[in-house]
């Protein structure tokens, strides 16, 4: 288990990166509080991890999630979807047992 | 949460965020910091940037360009720039709307602040795209010599946008917080900007960490478009092209602005430019693009020497010089400018990019989480005095020329005639001492202040000037807490130009402003104590002995004709003279009047009474 990228998401990230002009950037993924199922997603790009945060490198994309996050977010798979109803980050997480239609929250 | 800096230009635009302590400018798809300040009105909606310029010759009537030159500014003012730009301004309308310039596009009229606006939800959508984390306030860069009517309007376009408006930043000031020089302790600065299409050179002083402008001059209409228009019609001349319009003079434009840029490098570029008909091509030098645009150069400098002697300093009192604008890339124009002060300029931050960078920075600070080690304190000041109007036409000035922003000031007034139940406040801008050589701003009521005698009532004005040089005057009235206030958004603008010869008059004018300011106010106490006399002769005519009635009358008379004729020593004379005269009588009305307070009363009461009416 560990966290995944799709391609598009991939692609997305990078793009980001260099509009930002911080390609070396680490893209934090995180859960907090809200949303509407509970506990919402949370994508930041930050330049250097804390210290025990867990750090992935996924096709040269760096990722790093906090501890307690990773209780909750272990085996999501993060893609970027372009679509008619809404564009944007998706992810799938194994371990959510209900999520809201809109996919940025979730409740365990 | 970030906070934004945004540098709103007249020819481009950007949006910059701090990120690891380091502020960088945001870029578009195609690695673009820059958004070229232009919005095109198609039915579908607006195009904004280089999308609304492509082709923007074929949609010459619904593309808009540099339409922060009509900020804040009346239809009067401007309709000579708007005949130069080929914008189509509104038909002339009531009285009222013609304060704010409409805009002709197609079939819809839209304001500047619309236009605007556009721009700053291209960058605000660039920068939620580019920070996950959300966008928070954004700070906006506006020229050094923008008045309140300007600033009100970059706020309200900044509102429209749905940002939350952190603060307005002088473009010099950004600059020179780009450059880390607010870290040293103290300074004085030249910001040298000379973009597309306008110059400016502001003199900034830092003490205490703390950026003051003490000047700024520069030209409209002066900019690297002008130096590409010579190098245009250089080439026109040689390809034999007489009256080159439309795609000629749009391509020789293109062709001219490459070679300038070309040149940057390199000594000599080849030109090849398809005019229509004809190919052109032409070998151009360094040497001959500096002949070419030489008398430009030295227009700015023109323009340095003012704005330093306005601060009154030599080149040699500058302790830094900072570049920005697209245009100081020209080699000549770094050259020309170090030669003139004397040092090599500040230019290791991209110059288009330096102004946003300084905003985002200054946006930074202000999260209060700041990622920058140092905090900056910025001071702007009033660039002329705010006052109110007092009886007789008199100014009296709450905030003075160049007080630091923010600043408060209060004072209190009162009524002038018994019963009054209103006070207007007129509120004014400017140095004169007189309310109808000033400029006025705004003028409101404070109503529902209980009858009283004249002088009895408290009115407490307050006037504050916020962090973006916007002027909310509040009257409170002290007996009734009733309130009243302001804020003022001049509905026409003021250049650098009218503020300049504002001052210049108000210096000239000084003596007799003065001279006349003295005869009023001594014409308004003689009046205050004729209203006196004069009441008190009718309601106790019996405590007046006969020969000192006709005295009292003789100096009334004398007083009168002395007000008549102007004559101010005589009239503070006969005022004075009035009072003594009259100071018997005075006496004699106190007395009675305490005798009738105290018939009829124990001594508690008496003591009871005299001691409250001393609280």
């Amino acid at each position: 288990m560990a966290i995944n990228l799709t391609n598009a998401a991939v692609e997305r990230i990078n793009e980001l990166k260099r509009k930002r002009q911080t390609p070396d950037y680490f893209l934090r993924l995180g859960v907090r509080g809200g949303g509407c199922s509970g506990l919402s997603y949370v994508l930041d790009f930050v330049e250097t991890p804390e210290p025990k945060d867990k750090i992935f490198d996924l096709n040269g994309v760096k990722v790093v999630v906090d501890r307690k996050s990773y209780l909750f977010v272990n085996g999501t798979e993060i893609d970027y979807k372009k679509g008619l109803m809404k564009t944007g980050f998706e992810f799938k997480n194994p371990i959510a047992s209900g999520s809201c239609s809109c996919g940025e929250s979730f409740s365990v | 949460m970030s906070n934004i800096g945004i540098d709103l230009g007249t020819t481009n635009s950007l949006v910059a965020v701090v990120m690891g302590g380091r502020a960088r400018c945001l870029l578009d798809d195609d690695g673009h910091a820059i958004l070229p300040s232009a919005v095109r009105y198609t039915a579908e909606g607006t195009v904004v940037g280089f999308a609304a310029l492509d082709d923007a010759a074929g949609h010459a009537a619904t593309t808009l360009t540099s339409v922060k030159r009509f900020m804040g500014r009346s239809m009067d003012e401007a309709r000579a720039e708007a005949a130069q730009l080929h914008y189509e301004l509104a038909p002339p309308d009531d009285a009222a709307e013609e304060k704010v310039v409409r805009i002709q596009v197609g079939e819809r009229l839209v304001t500047p602040i619309e236009v605007s606006a556009e721009i700053l939800k291209a960058l605000k959508e660039r920068a939620e795209e580019c920070l996950l984390g959300g966008v928070g306030g954004a700070v906006i860069t506006v020229p050094a010599y923008f008045d309140d009517a300007q600033r009100q309007a970059t706020r309200d376009a900044g509102r429209l946008a749905g940002l939350n408006v952190l603060r307005l930043l002088n473009e010099p000031t950004a600059a020179a917080i780009a450059y880390g020089l607010q870290e040293r302790s103290q300074g004085t600065f030249a910001i040298y900007d000379l973009g597309g299409g306008t110059f400016d050179i502001s003199i900034l002083r830092l003490e205490d960490g703390v950026f003051q402008v003490l000047s700024t001059a520069g030209d409209t209409h002066l900019g690297g478009d002008d130096f590409d228009r010579l190098i245009a019609e250089r080439l026109l001349q040689a390809a034999g092209v007489v009256g080159a319009r439309g795609g000629a003079l749009r391509a020789a434009m293109e062709a001219a602005e490459a070679a300038k840029r070309a040149l940057t490098d390199a000594d000599s570029t080849e030109i090849n430019a398809q005019l229509g008909e004809v190919t052109a091509a032409l070998t151009l030098t360094r040497a001959e693009l500096d002949t070419l645009i030489r008398p430009l150069v030295d227009r700015t400098l023109s323009a340095c020497k003012q704005a330093l002697s306005d601060a009154q300093l030599s080149p040699s009192q500058i302790d830094g010089v900072v570049l920005v604008g697209g245009s100081t890339r020209v080699p000549l124009v770094r050259q020309v400018v170090q030669e003139f002060f004397g040092r090599p300029p500040f230019s290791d931050i991209d110059p288009d990019q330096v102004v946003a960078i300084g905003a985002a920075m200054q946006a930074d600070i202000l999260s209060g989480e700041s990622e920058l080690a140092e905090d900056v304190l910025l001071m702007d000041v009033v660039p002329l005095s705010l006052g109110l109007e007092t009886m007789g036409g008199v100014v009296e000035k709450l905030i003075w020329r160049c007080s630091p922003i923010p600043s408060s000031a209060s004072q209190t007034f009162t009524t002038h005639v018994d019963g009054q139940t209103a006070v207007a406040i007129h509120v004014v801008q400017g140095e004169r001492e007189m309310a109808r050589d000033n400029r006025s701003l705004a003028r409101f009521k404070l109503g529902g202040i209980p009858p009283m005698p004249a002088g009895l009532p408290r009115v407490e004005v307050q006037f504050m000037v916020d962090a973006n040089g916007i002027l909310t005057v509040t009257a409170t009235e002290q007996y009734t807490g009733k309130q009243s206030n302001i804020e003022v958004v001049p509905s026409y603008g003021l250049t650098d130009e009218q503020i300049e010869e504002m001052l210049e008059t108000s210096i000239d004018a000084a003596e007799t402003d003065v001279d006349e300011r003295l005869l009023v106010e001594a014409k308004v106490e003689a009046d205050q104590i004729l209203r006196a006399v004069e009441k008190a002769l009718a309601s106790d005519a019996a405590l007046v002995q006969e020969d000192e009635l006709s005295r009292i009358q003789a100096v009334v008379t004398d007083l009168k004709s002395a007000m008549d004729a102007q004559e101010r020593k005589k009239i503070s004379d006969l005022s004075k003279k009035l009072d003594e005269v009259t100071a018997p009588f005075a006496q004699r009305r106190i007395e009675r009047d305490l005798q009738l307070a105290l018939q009829g009363q124990s001594a508690l009461e008496v003591a009871e009474r005299l001691d409250r009416s001393t609280i």
